[in-house]
């Protein structure tokens, strides 16, 4: 292949491009929400759960998050895959990647759960058990409800850092943004245009993500 | 005079080695307002607890209409029921807190509905209207879209003990219910309580307030040293005096 102008490359490759951005927007987002649902279980699990749930949880989260993103990413890759393996199967890129994200992300949010519930006062849980609550619906209609307006701003900070984080994903080859990016630096030198221009786009996302955030804070807010 | 619509029987409340209070027999019978009074750390408010279930004890029982709670015997063992059979017997108690402990994310009418379709399935816009008619009884009629964090503190304790009757419990435990109030908003709150006490409700109020004690109840009880130290009608107490340590604990107090 030969350098090409930069504006031309890019509308040359817009294909490329495309793939990467829906790649990284699935990987982040899908890494978002599985995290989000895991973890908000895993945080109630480790806040209310007997010892034999919370010692074994504690010590994960904690490992996890000890843990580099990218070390957790090969292990993923390479552990999984050889499992399936075994199996006569392949692990995709795609999924190795999306489940070592939302394992970062998950671990992130239970602690973050975990945080925001043991803030709330013990007369809450009190209250709906004199009622005659389960404590499931304690958890569900009195407790999550609070701990989510605690839970949000920083809640939104981990969803950018997620995205950010779907970078790592490349080094394992999966065809997201970071990716589509070096292979045309390595075609069509000027790094610091093509470096920009997904700084630029990634700038959007995260900033949507914010908004996002910001809109369901004004939500909670009135409560 | 018939059974007791509540006997404790022995109540015992220990921490490790630590006496919370041992011994405590009471009855208390359908329509009966039964006030305990008793300096801080004398385990009056741990006692209510008890009842609620809120707190495990090692000795006695409790008996609701005859059926005891909260604990039955497998294999010889005394063991505490399960969770899930614990609230479906506190169903029958109401509670009010001193520190009112109502949900901040929910309107007043909210509060008071929760219990009402989470927990005896009215549908909601029944639940709703119901909750009204009873933040009405209690002077809140207009105040059922507000959120509590709006409120007074005597208006939120009138929303809590609005929240516990709503469920039409057996009776009523109230916790210091105004001890956290401003002074002047205190006599809103012990009005309430007057009322319904007047309409019949069977109640166990933990007071410090020794004048509503006198005024509101049949029976006072008097906790002392981790034990229930007298017991009687307003007069034995207030009047008679029978101890030292009786004495000694309502000259403190404006009877």
């Amino acid at each position: 292949m030969t350098p090409i102008p930069f504006y031309d490359s890019l509308f040359q490759y817009r294909n490329a491009y495309l793939i990467g951005l829906v790649n990284t927007v699935v990987s982040s987002f899908s890494a978002i929400i599985i995290g989000a649902i895991l973890g908000v279980a895993i945080g109630i699990a480790v806040t209310y759960g007997n010892k034999y749930v919370k010692i074994p949880l504690r010590l994960l989260i904690d490992i996890i998050r000890g843990i580099p993103g990218l070390v957790i990413i090969f292990s993923i890759y390479y552990f999984l895959d050889a499992i399936m393996m075994m199996h006569g199967m392949r692990l995709s890129l795609m999924a190795a990647g999306i489940i070592a994200l939302s394992i970062t992300n998950a671990a992130q949010i239970a602690e973050l759960t975990r945080g925001a519930l043991q803030a709330i006062p013990n007369g809450q849980i009190e209250a709906g058990r004199a009622i005659g609550l389960r404590f499931w619906q304690i958890i569900l209609y009195i407790l999550m409800p609070q701990a989510l307006v605690q839970m949000l701003p920083p809640w939104v900070n981990s969803a950018t850092e997620t995205v950010k984080g779907s970078t790592l994903l490349s080094l394992i080859g999966v065809s997201q943004l970071l990716l589509v990016t070096q292979q045309m630096i390595a075609t069509n030198n000027q790094a610091l245009k093509y470096y920009i221009f997904i700084g630029v786009v990634f700038f959007v996302l995260n900033t949507f993500i914010e908004m996002v955030g910001k809109a369901f804070e004004k939500r909670l807010k009135t409560v | 005079m018939a059974d007791a619509l509540l006997q404790i029987r022995g109540l015992g409340k220990w921490f490790g080695d630590h006496k919370i209070f041992d011994g405590v027999n009471l009855d208390v019978h359908e329509g009966e307002v039964v006030s305990i009074i008793g300096s801080s750390g004398s385990g009056k408010t741990t006692m209510l607890r008890c009842v609620n279930l809120l707190e495990e004890f090692q000795h006695g029982t409790i008996t609701l209409d005859g059926k005891e709670i909260g604990y039955h015997m497998v294999g010889g063992k005394r063991k505490r029921l399960s969770e899930g059979a614990i609230a479906d017997q506190r169903m029958h108690t109401g509670m009010v807190f001193q520190q009112f402990n109502l949900f901040p994310h929910m309107t007043a009418k909210e509060n008071v509905a929760l219990g009402l379709i989470k927990v005896k399935r009215i549908p909601k816009p029944e639940a709703h209207k119901e909750a009204l008619e009873w933040l009405a009884k209690v002077g809140l009629g207009d105040r059922g879209e507000s959120y509590v964090t709006q409120m007074s503190g005597g208006q939120q304790q009138r929303v809590a003990i609005a929240r516990a009757v709503a469920m039409n419990p057996r009776f009523l435990l109230f916790d210091e219910p105004a001890s956290a109030l401003d002074p002047e908003l205190v006599g809103e709150v012990l009005a309430t309580i007057k009322q319904l006490a007047s309409e019949g409700k069977t109640m166990m109020i933990v007071t410090h307030e020794m004048r509503f004690a006198r005024d509101v109840s049949d029976k006072v009880v008097f906790m002392d040293d981790a034990k229930i130290a007298d017991m009687g009608t307003p007069e034995h107490i207030f009047v008679n005096r029978n101890s030292v340590r009786l004495q000694n604990f309502l000259s403190g107090f404006n009877t």
